[in-house]
């Protein structure tokens, strides 16, 4: 895919993550949020949609003046351009220019199903409106992304038209939205190839996991000629949420081979406070991210683990800030047993005791539904052995 | 195979042009593996019952074939694999084997009618892993495979981290799973590092030199299972490996849910699964595994058809179309709407009327913002109570 390409990120878990069903967050956690975003080095963030009223304005200018600075390669550089979002109409441009704030996502729907049946209005229209909205911008001094909500539904001539608009009243990125997630990697690649041929302006991708599939679609359209993502912290967002920003970085540095200057080691960290900011915990095994990415407990893959990790993983877990756990249950073989065993607890396993172990651990995980803590692997250990006889002391009785 | 060969450029640019045009042909199959590669997740265990249950409903909503397990282990999981052989569902029921013949002998044992062999296909597995060499995996391929079929056995032959594998050496273990009588081959993107396109090229490339029926097998540690998968079964693959919610080791595999739906509003192809239950399914599997489903999980999260921003719920209102690319009840769930900070008069005013109430335009522009406010102060969207305690609270003052 072309290693030294630049690709740039905006972060959108302030204002599409936060437009999820149910979250809400707070001034001092948005600001918290954007320091967090900048001090893994990511150049913009969306923080907002001034629109919305005084509240968020509030929100947003507490992000704007935060007056944070974007650390790559471990110094701080350039400050974080703080954007708003704006439906594209003159009066949300006035709202985002009261915040202070450096650009504005000026959005406005470009498929006809949504122009005709949610507005009941023309493609006209709608051009109508982006040339009404930019110019507000330019006046005011406003840097603008012009993003085409629905994109993956929109005719692509139609879109070609609409993005071409926005490069001449000078936008300095377009925003392809597949607001539904109902592109396919293929699709997109077809689609966006096209509008980059168009396009002198960078296109940038914005994609939902409505199908599973944003992650994939990113990456397409970064192999099509998209030079930016937007993306947000675990997918926050509306219905299944974004692409999650944490997948689309690795999967850009780990698969595709590009050299990004995101701090990933932080991930895991980031992640929490917006789990916690935003009440929605991160599933154990949500890609990159969850506590369980690292835990091994078949037979199989711990043992392919222990002699080596690469046999299972595809980065280390410290690249993301997790841990790698090996778990003793159902599924584990004897080898995992006599490494916990040995490394754990000291205590060197033959292979009949080993076994012997195991077939009892398999039946008490079987019975508890789960697998097993150390204590109780201690306890199993020592009513084999001889060294425990008290069968009261058998939790799971 | 030099021909086919220049069209793999390992980038994933080879037959750009073919991936951009082509569509699914199918037909496809449904292999599910949520009590085989689901259970093996670190910390989940299913009880014999549960894992029974399981095998009911996935044949009550139409999969192809269930791999139902690790005959191997033996005790509990034999016991609950054979359970399910005896209840004669229709569907093929399948046990999961490593490539030894003392694996498929416990298969036997429990009465299913297809068999998974399993081994290693790359470098990286073969060496650090099972300390052999790749004649070893051949001949263990060509062993067991012959063993299953001599016993009349369906045979899918997994190779094991396939994406990962040389590519030659790959094409050489297909040819001989073929010869030695495997019904297909399974591709496994056991570590999730490939992308749609690179999978596409590898799958094709495979099919390309040997005539076997190709099943894809993707997880999802980039997120990328299910486009992975739909890349594969593009690319000509006419099985898939799914489980329910995506359960599997690590980050977990291609999601049953989210595949057929896929497959469906983006590929045409209709599997003929009953969808209306998935919601359901996914919800005992998800009380059964331990791990409870996040309202946004793809396709049946409890929160994926509900409108709270004015944005959304305008259209909504007005025609659902505008922004649900499939109803909720083919999947099991229903359209809600809720009054958080993102809410406008038509999220208001559908709630109000929920209700029995009737405001006016007047009363809705004026209950916008407290509701906003309070929604702020409490940091989550408002309850029903709530909204209709601010209204009839607003019609009092007047």
């Amino acid at each position: 895919m072309g290693e030294n390409r630049d690709i740039r990120f905006t972060d959108v878990t302030l204002r599409d993550g936060e437009q999820a069903v149910g979250v809400i967050f707070t001034r001092r956690e948005k600001r918290q949020i954007a320091s967090l975003l900048a001090a893994i080095g990511v150049t913009t963030v969306e923080a907002g949609f001034p629109a919305l009223g005084a509240e968020e304005k509030a929100c947003v200018r507490a992000v704007v003046d935060a007056d944070l600075k974007v650390r790559q390669n471990g110094q701080a550089g350039e400050p974080l351009e703080v954007y708003a979002f704006a439906r594209a109409r003159r009066e949300d441009v006035m709202d985002a220019a009261e915040c202070g704030v450096h650009g504005i996502v000026l959005s406005i729907a470009s498929s006809d199903i949504l122009i005709e049946r949610r507005f009941q209005r023309t493609r006209q229209w709608v051009l109508e409106q982006v040339q009404e909205a930019a110019d507000e911008a330019v006046s005011r001094g406003l840097a603008f992304t012009l993003a085409a909500e629905d994109a993956a539904r929109a005719d692509l001539g139609f879109l070609g038209e609409f993005f071409g608009l926005g490069e001449s009243l000078g936008a300095r990125m377009v925003r392809y939205s597949d607001s539904l997630g109902t592109d396919s990697p293929f699709t997109t690649y077809a689609r966006v190839h096209e509008l980059v041929g168009q396009l002198s302006v960078p296109v940038e991708m914005h994609a939902l996991n409505d199908f599973g599939m944003a992650t994939g679609n990113v990456l397409a359209g970064i192999r099509a000629g998209a030079s930016s993502v937007a993306a947000s912290i675990g997918g926050l967002g509306e219905r299944a949420g974004n692409s999650p920003l944490e997948e689309v970085v690795m999967a850009l540095k780990h698969l595709e081979g590009m050299d990004l200057p995101i701090d990933t080691t932080r991930f895991r960290e980031v992640a929490e406070y917006v789990a916690g900011a935003s009440q929605r915990a991160i599933p154990i095994w949500k890609a990159i991210i969850g506590t369980n990415v690292f835990a091994h407990e078949s037979g199989i893959h711990a043992d392919g683990i222990l002699k080596n990790p690469e046999n299972y993983e595809a980065f280390r877990p410290e690249s993301v800030g997790l841990e790698r756990q090996m778990v003793i249950g159902k599924h584990s073989g004897s080898k995992a047993l006599i490494h916990k065993f040995k490394n754990e607890f000291g205590v060197e396993l033959d292979g009949e005791t080993a076994s012997q172990l195991l077939e009892r651990v398999r039946s008490a995980a079987v019975e508890l539904k789960r697998p097993l803590f150390d204590k109780e692997l201690m306890l199993i250990y020592g009513e084999l052995t001889g060294q425990v006889k008290d069968w009261e002391h058998e939790p799971w009785k | 195979m030099a021909k086919k060969k220049q069209k793999e450029s390992g980038d994933g640019n080879g037959y750009l042009q073919e991936m951009l045009v082509g569509k699914v042909e199918g037909p496809v199959y449904l292999d599910d593996t949520t009590l085989r590669d689901g259970e093996q997740t670190a910390g989940v265990v299913f009880a014999n019952e549960e894992k029974v249950n399981i095998a009911r409903m996935l044949a009550k909503i139409g999969v192809h074939q269930i791999e139902a397990g690790v005959p191997a282990m033996g005790g509990d999981e034999k016991e609950a694999i054979k359970e399910i052989v005896s209840l004669g569902l229709d569907t093929s029921i399948l046990g999961w084997n490593r490539a030894v013949v003392d694996d498929v002998k416990h298969s036997l044992d429990c009465g299913v009618d297809a068999v998974a062999l399993s081994i290693s296909s790359s470098d990286i597995h073969i060496e650090h892993k099972l300390q052999k060499d790749r004649q070893w995996v051949l001949d263990s391929v060509k062993t067991a495979t012959e063993f299953a079929k001599s016993k009349d056995l369906y045979v899918s032959v997994n190779a094991e981290d396939s994406s990962r594998a040389d590519p030659e050496f790959l094409v050489e273990f297909a040819r001989v799973a073929k010869e030695s009588g495997a019904d297909r081959l399974r591709y496994c993107d056991t570590v999730g590092i490939l992308d749609p396109f690179q999978t596409y090229e590898r799958v094709k490339m495979v099919m390309g030199e040997v005539d076997i029926p190709i099943e894809m097998h993707t997880h999802n540690d980039f997120g990328m299972a299910t486009a992975n998968a739909i890349a594969g079964l593009k690319a000509g693959a006419t099985y898939v490996n799914t489980t329910v919610n995506g359960l599997g080791e690590r980050a977990g595999n291609a999601s049953m849910e989210e595949l057929v739906m896929a497959l469906q509003y983006s590929e045409g192809v209709n599997l003929g699964i009953r969808t209306s239950l998935f919601r359901q399914l996914s919800e005992y599997v998800a009380l059964a595994s331990g791990r409870p489903l996040p309202a946004w999980k793809t396709i049946v999260g409890s929160g994926l058809f509900v409108y709270e921003s004015e944005d959304r719920a305008s259209g909504a209102v007005r025609d659902p179309a505008t922004h649900e690319v499939f109803l909720p009840g083919e999947v099991g769930l229903m359209r809600r709407f809720n009054v958080g900070k993102y809410s406008g008069p038509s999220v208001i005013r559908q709630k109000l009327r929920e209700y029995g109430y009737h405001p006016s335009e007047e009363e809705v522009r004026r209950l916008a913002p407290v509701l906003r406010t309070r929604s702020i102060a409490l940091k989550r969207s408002l309850f029903d109570n709530e909204v209709v305690e601010e209204y009839t609270a607003l019609q009092e003052r007047r």
